[in-house]
């Protein structure tokens, strides 16, 4: 898992990759709770990039702000703003979203389960379609050939329900399924969760191939070694805020992301005053 | 046996008239996850607008104008009653379409008061169509081919359809289909507009001989209740299961029980098989495990 | 010190039912208004004013079902016809003494309970709901195929409540004081009877079994495998509500003294809901306060036919508004308004109300 920096293409000529900024995002849930405070982040044309942090450190939160489906969970925007390629897209509908080239694969992967696989592909293709139309039409075909070409494994099952695809099978289908909107920017949350390390490593060169042709990737992890792999950058979030950020290289080196991120400890501890300085560490900024 | 094929018959008419009316149930607890307790003052809402309307225009533009108000009135009730009342409990969400059917029936009395009001298939007629010594009311014949119409246009909708795609998503996973762009709020809408319509078609033929349009409508329109258990809360092909078995279950057991149990035991016995089913398959039979949103 | 009424210092102030000065001289006016409202107030006021105690009664069972419990249940309306066609039978075909018929009548319908609540443990939600309404409409039938105990279709008459020989339907004597007619007595009685049933509702919430009812109405499966028993909480909920449900009904045949069996179907059960909703669910002076607001509502409304005058008595057979559907639309509409609006009903008006005037002047 020690591939280096990938290296950023250049992008392919008729869907660049949309860059991302959040600036000083402040996000709550039901008028009461903060989840996110004051949370900034970039991800520039064509690059990966990648949110680390431990659980309830607000990551989903930032997907869903930038997607527009806070209101869904009784959440909003407090203070901040959203750009995209420098457009003021703060809080607009998840379906004009959709319609500017973002895409979301949602944690835990959301697949319509008792639609078939071909239903869930169509269903991603929602926005592409201007009236009641079936697939077969123009460059929705061809979008849809293209992610099974991906995806071979989906082909084989097309007509199956979804629920009964396992898990892995799932995550490709609900990246090919976010795949169906041709997004200029992939908003990809803990897709490694709860899988087998050799279907990881598949995502992982799925994730890379898409990044390849010039789309931007947002990528929520905490599977810290797998997104340090493919990411140029990375934020590490902690309690609703970035607490550390640099070049993916970099951050790898990092002592303490060494430590509580990547399971290899610094040294051994031996006597008492080591293990308070680690404690203290642990509790970085938040 | 010619009396069996026509209480067959009748049956599956009456079946009919149930399966449209449960498909609006089922088809608005789909596709916003309310159930709507006031949908039998649709049917009947539906059914006055066109008897009523019939008097002054042609029968079709009675319609017509009967399906346009309803699907008005269905959006506003969306719009303005269910939205507010997004994540709140079940319970509460069954008290406003309750206190709905309350004022819907107030206010139905109120514009054409409480007497019955007539046949609203009167163009149709009473005559009957005889084949082998079974007579096959023209109204039945009716009835029937036009909730087979209906069906097959729905199926040919969700199945076919990008919008109808866009709704079973939207079914299935709000979430999952906001983030694909679907629009929910609209998928909310057309699923309470469809059921609009459901109820005018429901509610013509619930209205036509030999019954009557009239204020009691609406209780008629709660037997569709054991229909839907027992095809199950969320099954469209369930709905249609459960409403022609309802509907065969009154007619031939009136026909044949009719003696048994005070005369009126085919009106309860619909309740009695549903609580069978229920005993046996709690979700009903084509019904779903996760009905609430937990 | 005084108290403000907001903090409980002793054990004692944190068990009673009631805590500070103000709470108490709310007490006094509630108990004076209860005691004045059947002299003051004229025959049809006081009329209305039993029904809506009775009523209060009935719903406070649903309280304990629906709102303690979270057990929906469209089907209370069945508890209160075996409670009066239990009183009927006891009271006279049987002739008993109203000691017995009264408490009697609870016992048959919480049996009937009984059999009930097992549907709740198998069912939830929408799927109880629904089958609330089939056994609803299941006892309908009963009825009506029981002409010999009901009356059919048609009804029948119902007792008359005589208390050591004296009939309560009569006028009495109160020490020489005062003359109490029929209904003024039966006020009382069944004022009475509401107190000693709302206390006990009231503290029930508080004892194991009603925190039981809380934690399965809140998550039955976490309120399971913390231990609660959950098969002995969801019927007794259906009993207990049951009980309610059937001295309520005792107690309208002999107020009503002619019963017919329609009365008691899907509309009735909509009423208690309605009571419980508007009033404010999860407690028990909301109960109450619904209670007499939906009761009270026509007769508002009958008496502001004078100032608007489209409204007539009389309902016609082409429309027009009359009394009875002005009252039905409006008693819909309120249902509509405080679901939509005031989640906790009348009595979350009153809260709100009451919170302000407490924390003035830093009140929001």
């Amino acid at each position: 898992m020690t591939e280096s920096l990938t290296e950023l293409p250049s992008p392919a000529v008729d869907r660049s990759g949309a860059p991302l900024e959040v600036r000083n995002l402040e996000v709550g849930y039901s008028r009461l709770s903060e989840v996110l405070r004051g949370l900034s982040i970039s991800v520039p044309r064509g690059g990966v990039v990648t949110l680390l942090g431990p659980n309830g450190s607000g990551k989903t939160t930032v997907m869903r702000a930038i997607m527009g489906l806070l209101v869904l969970h009784d959440g909003e925007i407090r203070r901040g703003q959203v750009l995209l390629d420098g457009a003021d897209v703060t809080g607009i509908d998840s379906g004009s979203m959709v319609r500017r080239g973002v895409a979301l694969v949602p944690e835990g992967r959301q697949v319509f389960a008792t639609l078939t696989v071909e239903e869930n592909l169509r269903s991603g293709a929602h926005t592409q379609l201007r009236s009641f139309g079936r697939v077969g039409r123009g460059e929705v075909a061809d979008t849809f050939d293209s992610v099974l070409d991906r995806f071979p494994l989906l082909a084989d099952r097309r007509r199956q329900q979804a629920g009964y695809l396992s898990g892995g099978e799932q995550q490709m289908l609900a990246i090919g399924r976010a795949l169906m909107a041709r997004p200029r920017l992939l908003l990809l949350d803990e897709p490694s969760l709860g899988l087998a390390p050799k279907i990881v490593e598949h995502i992982r060169d799925v994730i890379v191939d898409v990044n390849t042709e010039g789309t931007s990737v947002l990528l929520v992890e905490q599977n810290a070694a797998l997104a340090l792999g493919i990411a140029d950058y990375g934020y590490v979030l902690e309690s609703g805020r970035v607490v550390l950020d640099g070049p993916a290289a970099k951050l790898l080196a990092n002592d303490d992301i060494r430590e509580f991120y990547l399971g290899m400890s610094a040294g051994e501890r031996t006597n008492y005053r080591a293990v308070k300085h680690y404690r203290r560490r642990k509790r970085w900024l938040s | 046996m010619v009396k069996l094929l026509q209480l067959v018959f009748q049956g599956l008419s009456l079946g009919s008239i149930y399966s449209l009316i449960a498909l609006g149930f089922v088809i608005v607890f789909k596709g916003s996850g309310v159930f709507n307790f006031a949908h039998g003052e649709f049917v009947m809402g539906g059914a006055y607008i066109v008897v009523v309307g019939s008097g002054r225009l042609p029968w079709g533009v009675a319609i017509g104008v009967s399906c346009a108000v309803l699907v008005v009135v269905a959006l506003v009730c969306e719009r303005f009653l269910l939205r507010p009342m997004l994540g709140r409990p079940l319970f509460a969400v069954i008290m406003v379409t309750l206190g709905l059917s309350i004022m819907a029936r107030a206010l139905a009395a109120m514009l054409w008061g409480v007497t019955d009001r007539g046949n609203a298939a009167a163009p149709i007629g009473r005559n009957v169509v005889r084949i082998e010594g079974v007579a096959l009311p023209w109204v039945g014949i009716w009835t029937i081919a036009t909730a087979a119409v209906v069906v097959a246009v729905l199926f040919w909708f969700f199945q076919h359809t990008h919008y109808g795609l866009a709704m079973r998503a939207t079914a299935v996973h709000q979430e999952a289909a906001a983030a694909q762009g679907i629009d929910i709020r609209r998928m909310f809408a057309l699923s309470w507009a469809i059921a609009g319509v459901l109820a005018v078609a429901g509610g013509i033929f619930l209205g036509a001989f030999p019954r009557q349009v009239g204020p009691s409508m609406g209780f008629v329109a709660l037997a569709a209740l054991p229909a839907i258990i027992i095809g199950g809360f969320d099954s469209l092909p369930g709905a249609i299961i459960g409403g022609l078995a309802v509907g065969l279950m009154q007619v031939v057991g009136s026909g044949y029980l009719g003696d048994f149990g005070g005369g009126r035991f085919h009106e309860v016995l619909p309740y009695l098989v549903m609580l069978a089913v229920l005993a046996v398959r709690p979700f009903g039979l084509f019904g779903s495990h996760d009905v609430e949103r937990v | 010190m005084t108290t403000s009424g907001l903090i409980a210092e002793t054990y004692r102030q944190e068990l009673a039912l009631r805590r500070g000065r103000a709470a108490h001289a709310g007490t006094l006016v509630v108990v004076a208004l209860a005691v004045s409202w059947p002299l003051l107030l004229s025959a049809q006021w006081q009329t209305a004013g039993v029904f809506a105690l009775i009523a209060a009664i009935a719903a406070m069972g649903l309280h304990i079902t629906t709102g303690l419990a979270g057990q929906v249940s469209l089907g209370h309306a069945a508890f209160v016809a075996i409670g009066v066609y239990s009183a009927v039978w006891m009271g006279v075909d049987q002739g008993w003494a109203w000691w017995i018929w009264l408490p009697a009548s609870g016992l048959a319908a919480a049996v009937v309970g009984l059999f009930v609540g097992p549907f709740a443990l198998r069912l939830r939600g929408l799927y109880l709901a629904v089958v609330t309404v089939a056994l609803l409409s299941v006892t309908q039938y009963v009825w009506g195929v029981w002409p010999d105990l009901t009356g059919g279709f048609n009804g029948r008459s119902a007792q008359r409540w005589d208390v050591r020989g004296h009939s309560l339907f009569s006028e009495l004597d109160v020490f020489g004081i005062i003359t109490l007619n029929g209904n003024q007595l039966f006020w009382f009685v069944c004022l009475a009877i509401l107190t000693v049933m709302a206390i006990g509702a009231r503290n029930l919430q508080r004892t194991r079994p009603g925190r039981g009812w809380a934690a399965i109405r809140d998550r039955d499966l976490a309120a399971a495998v913390a231990g609660v028993p959950i098969t002995q909480a969801k019927v007794s909920a259906f009993v207990v509500g049951a009980f309610f449900g059937g001295i309520a009904g005792a107690l309208l045949a002999a107020f009503q003294s002619y019963v017919v069996p329609e009365q008691f179907g899907l509309d009735l059960s909509v009423r208690y809901i309605a009571i419980i909703v508007i009033g404010g669910l999860g407690s028990v002076a909301g109960v109450i306060v619904g209670s007499f607001f939906v009761t009270i509502l026509p007769l508002i409304i009958t008496s502001l036919t004078g100032l608007l005058p489209f409204i007539s008595e009389r309902p016609s057979t082409s429309g027009g508004f009359t009394v009875d559907l002005a009252s039905a639309f409006v008693y819909g509409l309120a249902i509509v308004l405080v679901l939509v609006f005031e989640p906790r009903g009348l009595m979350g008006l009153w809260e709100r109300f009451r919170d302000v005037w407490r924390t003035w002047p830093w009140s929001r």
